[in-house]
């Protein structure tokens, strides 16, 4: 996505979808204001006023991301890069999900970098992808050395 | 009861609002969705409060916030909006704001400020007051009126057209655009929009 449609999406979410929230929220907490309001679903409903708030403070983080455009052209290229990748990794998984028959899918990503990639605490990142393949009921194994990090996934393929 | 004016252009937000806002106490005398109509109607109907948002289509929120606030003293003025940006909450206290709530906020924080608004309207009660000020010194410093021309930016107003919105002469709009671009480090217009935008400053 190039820098004027992430900042044109930002807006529509800005005026669109966020704003709706905004308003909804405000339709809610009337409704547990009203003194005719049975308590049962005046808690019903402070619940639902949480979880909209919940839903706008995630667009607005969202729309900060969307605009919070990386200033350097480099960046700009890196990141349209792995953006551009994922996009690649999206359309073969979608592949093997319409056409391939597949029982086990296996991954294989490695670099050349620097290395030092565990899972360990405060680095959520592999964490949450170890936890989602076990989920997945697959494993996962990480070889990372100073000459570049190797990771392998394999997972069965779930019955659809 | 005290007289409530709602400037916002999104219809839900303003239905909401007003509903919310009158089982809370309040009459809702009259909305604007945009700057023309709002000047309008805090004219026609005299409110004892306003709840404004920032982003207006024809233009900011500022601007109707220095107009109303040099039209009375004893308005309260309370913005109201998405942004958590420390220096659109710098600028609305530079403007004569009275509260300055985040759209995400509960509606207590809502009530709370409304009421404080009516109580002390020329002092600024904001979450995160004292950290905006701290961390304003990072910013860029862009007056409410800078603000004003810099949210017309993007629309593509040419200086006449900015002048004509704002009230003021083409060169004192000129002095403004130098001043922004001088804060933002930028040569123009384009530049200056992309700036303000990747920091969050308008949409």
């Amino acid at each position: 996505m190039s820098a004027n449609e992430r900042v044109k999406l930002a807006q529509e979410l800005h005026d669109g979808i966020a704003q709706d929230l905004v308003g909804l929220s405000y339709f809610i907490d009337s409704l547990v204001a009203q003194i005719n309001t049975p308590d049962e679903l005046r808690s019903d409903l402070r619940e639902l006023r949480f979880s909209v708030t919940e839903s706008i403070e995630r667009v607005r983080r969202e729309i900060f991301q969307l605009r919070t455009i990386p200033t350097k052209t480099e960046d700009i290229h890196g990141g349209d890069q792995l953006y551009e990748l994922s996009r690649v990794f999206n359309e073969l998984i979608r592949n093997i999900d319409e056409h391939s028959q597949a029982s086990e899918i296996s991954l294989m990503i490695a670099d050349n970098g620097i290395g030092g990639a565990c899972i360990k605490d405060g680095h959520d990142g592999l964490r949450g992808v170890s936890e989602r393949i076990k989920d997945l009921d697959g494993s996962m194994s990480i070889d990372s050395t100073e000459t570049g990090t190797r990771i392998y996934i394999k997972i069965p393929r779930a019955d659809t | 009861m005290k007289r409530v004016v709602i400037i916002d252009d999104h219809a839900i937000v303003r239905e909401g609002l007003k509903r919310a806002l009158h089982e809370a106490g309040y009459d809702v005398v009259s909305e604007a969705a945009t700057q023309a109509q709002a000047r309008l109607v805090i004219a026609q109907v005299n409110p004892d409060v306003i709840v404004v948002d920032l982003n207006l289509p024809d233009g900011s929120g500022f601007d109707i916030i220095t107009w109303a606030r040099k039209l009375s003293t004893t308005l309260g003025i309370v913005v109201l909006t998405l942004s958590h940006d420390d220096g659109h909450l710098i600028a609305a206290m530079q403007a004569g704001a009275s509260a300055f709530v985040s759209k995400s906020a509960p509606m207590v924080e809502l009530l709370a400020a409304i009421e404080f608004s009516t109580k002390s309207p020329l002092s600024f009660s904001a979450k995160g007051l004292s950290r905006a000020i701290k961390t304003n010194n990072d910013g860029f410093h862009l007056t409410p009126r800078e603000f004003d021309v810099l949210a017309l930016l993007p629309t593509g107003a040419t200086t006449e057209m900015i002048a004509l919105s704002l009230f003021v002469s083409q060169s004192t709009i000129k002095t403004h655009l130098a001043s922004i671009f001088r804060k933002l480090e930028v040569a123009n217009r384009t530049a200056a929009v992309n700036k303000a935008r990747m920091n969050n400053l308008v949409l």
